[in-house]
């Protein structure tokens, strides 16, 4: 009964796709917008403490809401602190939520999807237990978590992981159950591979394309939700600037100082969009058996 | 197709019993209790310690669960420790906002989505696809209560057009009811029509693909003809899963869009709950939301099988 | 007024206390409240402290203290029809859901904002602060001064129906009394409260006292209203589930996060007396008051805005400028009822239980900086070196402060951590996330700590983690809150002041405090108090019970055309009395 769920994600993970000369080239052409994208934001991230100008906890009541100038050049937010530096550094805090949880979900998920999708009784009690996971609406879910563990960078991770990795566990063991019928791992299985060395040559490989793009997906999403929790006030403590909480922080003002939650807003929204494009770019490069031809 | 329905009600029971231990223990761990809210600022340790006696938050937490358990069991949802009223009640009052704006808002991204879908697969490679592609890609990437502060912002206060707050019911004043739901719709809409585009496309992508439309077109047949006689059908399996998606994206939604223009509705509700750590009405709420997740997944799949026979399999 | 009672007061009184008790306004810091209106006529403005060492800089140079004596003369709008002014719809926009409907069950305003229109007390203060009778007609005292005989004017009703009884009003009374904290003060010199008629009743003192009165008429903490059975048969800590008064508005709807509604009452008996303040004479010229629930600050201002509100009773002062230039909205600074803010400090637990850190931490802090944080320009608080606020009786001195009030003694302040040998130790701040008024200061407080030699534990919550943690001290050290009205003005009802009776857990090893306390419940002449109170001002300075910071104002907003509302005293903008100007 879980099948067709994760037919269905699949074809989420496969919207947007064609075949045929030009489209490929038009894939690659947003893959390397995208890229190039994330890599700007990545590398502004790594050099923050560089380009910040300002200290982004550096609080000067005196200079509160201004608006952009030479010396702000994002103005600054209602304790004075400089929005370009914070924003700058907020990338620093978004990219490793986001980049934690792409990572933790990939490894959770594809740990368990491998073990559930081989093990009829793990699948059983496995699948439950994911089904129930699956029936919250992820950000109340995620909302309640984060009130219950309170709120700290860490924590905010986490529930995101937890939030996600049932739909990566889904992908997984969906692909699983379709790979250990394949000729090939009949053929390991009959000359006799032990099964951990079948799980990890034979079927944990195969299942890196659609776990790529979706992580990617989820690299996009998590960014979304963290600042979706810090705006209903539960997310990144106030003193970790991340654009979620900036963009927080910053709606009480958006009438006197809109400048507050404008600039980290896109940036945010600049950044999930490249990784939504990388993750396309990614399934029309990996998986050509997604790109639709089924 | 019986036997299917039966099988897959069934399977949701499981489900509902693991979202009501997660529910419970999640509450209850949480730190911050409500009768610290409830006193005041100016109450010491005394007259709290008299309101959580009342409350019955002092009593130990496997006796609290156990009374939640009986409770529920029976169909009390329980009361608010704020307003006293039963969970509900609350609902109940809360519903023909949340209501209003889950149907405003599906429709209208439904309304925009699949069309945009549609031409942008029909046309494709063309200038209406290219911006409905760039429309999607923003929709996904744009945070709802970002976009909501700027349509708030130019829409309410700047332009006056619409109300910054608020709900009018429809049976109090029909114009004004519009009028409230209009940008809460309009956020619900663009946000959620961005992944019906997306989905709508891909799937008319790959349907246009297939051989017996190659043969439609072979045979002769008008593009419109072989659009609406063939495309559309067959893509209306996987944009029935994603109408499904989308409900479930609207729940969500709801919380955010109805704390951005103070709709009082059952998103706010709960986003509030949690923020005072009203126990009762976050258990339920959490329990409710689920219940109703679970249902609509349900239906999904029971129009995915009815549609595509060999699910039921 | 015939009432034998009334000159009474200030001579039994001696407990002049009493009218201060009244300075009162009462606010649940969870919500950033407002509290009094602009002074409408005449302020009376001193220059009270000069600021010291300034390090920095100040847009607003000049920086004066506006201190208001007294309430002055509500001024009587233009005379307009009577008829003219009835009729319309007003909204009052409340920050945070009402947490319950019952007064006697909270100090939270959410829920006294609409008790105002809707319920009533036996007593009401005037714009002088004098208890006015309200629902009582007449009182006297009798010879030996032991016994108040109380008399409820005749015909009124409550809007559940129920006529007003003496019983009904002793019951009331009586539950508010065994509730508030002042009104324990008061039982202590109560022998029996008992009904002696239909409408008359008499308090039998132990001893003489005019506290009685004052608390009648209280405001600030929790309101001694005037409740039908429904409503005083169930516990005060349980809390009714309605609102029902005797006012001139009676609660229409209810729902729960969204609005309360309340509509003209047809039964309403206005007393004959003219209108001042709480008192008096009152006419609901509106046919309904909404208050509704906008958590949200941009939302409230947006609304404001547009007129869906028409009462917003706190705005940031970051939007003074904005509001003021908004058409057909008027924005008013109230200066006349302030908040005192500070950093409150674990008292049992902990660096702080050595007093001399405490003395360092307020000697290191520059108390502009975390003002200025939270309230913005100098023109929203004044930093302000008495116990007491600022511009209340007992608030202008400030003995005891020089050199450690807002000193900025870094030098100093690590010498005395080096002695008290807590050098390096980690110390826990607690910071409420969605209250930035209190946050803000988390960060000013971590970098007051790190630079006198802690390391600084930033713990990130929100408020209502904050208020469970405040329970255990091993969890924390420094957060941030704010006190006002009675609270701020005496200190026989400032719970930090007190010994182990709020969460800073004070402890008065000296007893000084203590003793100071007990005096002025005393204490019969104004003189004696106030000697009284420097006293206790300089223990203040000495034990630390708490981080002192100042004051801060705050600022209202209104629809220009909504007559004659305002606020004084920490009460919410009067919806009675006031009315819509037409075009």
């Amino acid at each position: 009964m879980a099948v067709e769920v994760a037919g269905r994600l699949r074809q989420v993970a496969a919207a947007g796709q064609g075949i045929g000369l030009w489209r490929l080239i038009r894939t690659r052409t947003t893959f390397a917008a995208g890229a190039a994208i994330l890599i700007l934001v990545s590398l502004m991230a790594i050099i923050a403490p560089v380009i910040q100008r300002h200290d982004p906890q550096g609080l000067s009541p005196v200079d509160r809401v201004e608006p952009p100038s030479a010396q702000h050049w994002f103005g600054t937010d209602h304790l004075g602190r400089d929005v370009y530096a914070r924003t700058v550094h907020g990338a620093r805090i978004s990219l490793r939520v986001a980049a934690s949880v792409a990572l933790i979900v990939s490894i959770v998920g594809v740990t368990i999807g491998v073990v559930v999708g081989y093990n009829r009784i793990a699948d059983n009690i496995a699948m439950r237990l994911l089904d129930g996971m699956m029936a919250f609406p992820t950000l109340i879910l995620a909302l309640a978590l984060v009130a219950t563990l309170g709120s700290s960078l860490n924590n905010v991770i986490m529930v995101i992981c937890i939030v996600d990795t049932p739909g990566m566990v889904r992908i997984v063991r969906g692909m699983v159950l379709s790979l250990r019928e394949r000729p090939y791992v009949d053929a390991a299985r009959a000359i006799g591979t032990p099964l951990p060395m079948i799980l990890l040559r034979e079927i944990a490989p195969n299942t890196i394309a659609p776990v790529l793009v979706q992580s990617s997906v989820y690299f996009g999403s998590a960014i979304l939700t963290e600042s979706a929790l810090s705006f209903l006030g539960v997310g990144t403590p106030p003193y970790i600037p991340s654009w979620g909480n900036i963009i927080g922080q910053g709606r009480a003002y958006i009438q006197v100082g809109f400048w507050i939650a404008f600039f980290p807003g896109v940036f945010l929204a600049l950044t999930v969009l490249a990784a939504n494009l990388v993750g396309d770019g990614l399934r029309d490069l990996l998986d050509p058996r997604l790109r639709g031809a089924r | 197709m019986t036997g299917y329905i039966i099988k897959r009600v069934l399977a949701a029971i499981p489900i509902l019993v693991f979202v009501g231990l997660v529910t419970f223990s999640l509450v209850h761990i949480a730190p911050g209790d409500a009768a610290n809210i409830m006193a005041g600022d100016y109450a010491g340790p005394d007259d709290v310690k008299k309101i959580r006696a009342e409350l019955g938050l002092d009593k130990p937490l496997g006796r609290q669960f156990i009374d939640w358990v009986k409770r529920t069991a029976t169909g009390d949802l329980g009361r608010s420790i704020f307003s006293g009223q039963s969970v509900g009640k609350l609902v109940k009052q809360r519903l023909n906002p949340t209501l209003s704006l889950t149907v405003g808002g599906g429709l209208l991204a439904v309304l925009i989505g699949i069309p945009l879908g549609v031409v942008a697969a029909w046309k494709s490679n063309t200038i209406v696809d290219r911006v409905a592609q760039v429309f999607a890609a923003l929709g996904l990437a744009i945070p709802g209560f970002w976009l909501g502060f700027i349509l708030l912002w130019a829409f309410a206060v700047n332009w006056r057009i619409f109300p910054a707050i608020g709900f009018v019911s429809i049976f109090d004043d029909v114009g004004g009811f519009f009028r409230s739901i209009a940008l809460p719709c309009l956020l619900l809409g663009v946000t959620g029509s961005a992944v019906l585009v997306r989905m709508t496309r891909a799937s008319l992508l790959e349907v246009f693909r297939e051989d017996y439309i190659r043969t439609a077109r072979a045979k002769g047949l008008g593009e419109r003809a072989v659009l609406f006689r063939h495309g559309l059908r067959a893509g209306a399996i996987p944009i029935i899963t994603v109408v499904g998606f989308l409900a479930a994206g609207l729940l969500t939604g709801v919380v955010v869009t109805e704390t951005v223009f103070t709709i009082p509705g059952v998103g706010r509700l709960v986003a509030e709950a949690v923020q005072q750590r009203d126990f009762p009405i976050v258990q339920s709420l959490l329990m409710l939301l689920a219940s109703v997740y679970v249902l609509v997944n349900l239906l999904v799949d029971i129009a995915y099988a009815y549609v595509d026979p060999r699910v039921r399999l | 007024m015939g009432m034998s009672g009334s000159w009474k007061v200030t001579i039994v009184g001696g407990l002049a206390a009493v009218a201060l008790l009244a300075a009162a306004c009462g606010g649940e810091k969870i919500v950033e409240r407002t509290v009094v209106v602009e002074k409408p006529v005449e302020v009376v403005k001193e220059k009270i402290v000069e600021k010291p060492v300034e390090v920095i800089k100040e847009k607003i140079v000049e920086k004066t203290v506006v201190v208001v004596q007294t309430a002055t003369a509500v001024p009587t709008p233009a005379a307009a029809p009577e008829s003219a002014k009835m009729g319309g719809k007003l909204s009052v926009a409340l920050a945070a859901g009402i947490s319950t409907l019952d007064v006697g069950r909270t100090t939270g305003t959410t829920a006294s904002t609409p008790s105002y229109a809707v319920q009533e007390f036996l007593l009401a203060y005037d714009e002088n602060l004098i208890a006015q009778p309200l629902l009582v007609d007449t009182w006297s005292l009798s010879q030996d001064s032991k016994k108040w005989s109380f008399k409820l004017r005749e015909g009124i009703k409550f809007h559940d129906g129920t006529p007003l009884t003496a019983e009904h009003a002793v019951k009331s009374w009586l539950r508010w009394a065994d509730r508030d904290n002042f009104g324990n003060t008061i039982l202590t010199f109560v022998d029996k409260v008992n009904a002696t008629g239909e409408l008359t009743f008499d308090v039998n003192m132990l001893e003489p006292s005019a506290l009685v009165l004052e608390g009648m008429a209280r405001i600030g903490g929790y309101y001694p209203v005037i409740i039908p059975p429904k409503m005083y048969n169930i516990p005060a800590a349980t809390g009714a589930d309605v609102m029902i008064g005797t006012g001139p508005y009676k609660v229409k709807q209810y729902l729960p996060g969204d609005r309360l509604t309340v509509d003209r009452y047809d039964g309403y008996k206005p007393s004959s007396l003219k209108a001042s303040f709480m008192s008096g004479k009152k006419v609901a010229y509106f046919d309904e008051v909404a208050y509704v629930i906008v958590p949200d600050q941009n939302s409230r201002i947006a609304a404001l805005k547009t007129g869906q509100i028409d009462i917003l009773d706190t705005v940031p002062g970051d939007f003074y400028k904005d509001l003021s230039k908004t058409a057909g909205v008027t924005v008013q600074i109230i200066t006349n009822n302030s908040n005192r803010q500070g950093a409150w400090i674990d008292n049992v637990d902990g660096i702080f239980k050595d007093k001399r850190v405490r003395q360092a931490f307020a000697m290191a802090y520059p108390v502009e900086d975390a003002l200025r944080a939270s309230f913005g320009d100098s023109q929203f608080w004044t930093a302000c070196p008495s116990m007491m606020l600022c511009g209340t009786k007992w608030g202008n001195f400030a003995d005891g402060s020089q050199g450690i009030y807002n000193a900025r003694d870094v030098a100093k302040a690590k010498q005395l951590v080096k002695a008290a040998g807590v050098e390096g130790a980690t110390v826990i701040v607690l910071s409420p996330e969605d209250l930035p008024i209190y946050a803000n200061p988390a960060l000013i407080s971590r970098k007051v700590l790190e630079s006198i030699g802690f390391k600084v534990d930033f713990k990130a919550t929100d408020w209502a983690t904050q208020t469970n943690w405040r329970e255990k001290p091993e969890l924390w050290d420094v957060f941030h809150t704010a006190g006002g009205g009675a609270w701020g003005a005496n200190p026989l009802l400032n719970s930090s002041l007190a010994k182990n009776k709020y969460w800073n857990k004070y402890q008065d090893e000296t007893g000084r405090m203590t003793a100071g306390m007990d005096k002025l419940a005393r204490a019969t002449s104004a003189e004696q108090q106030l000697a009284i109170v420097k006293e206790m001002q300089l223990v203040f300075w000495e034990d630390i019970p708490y981080v002192s910071f100042g004051d801060s104002f705050n600022t209202a907003a209104l629809r220009s055309d909504v007559a004659n509302s305002r606020t004084s005293y920490g009460m919410p903008f009067n919806v009675f009395n006031s009315w819509r100007e037409k075009k």
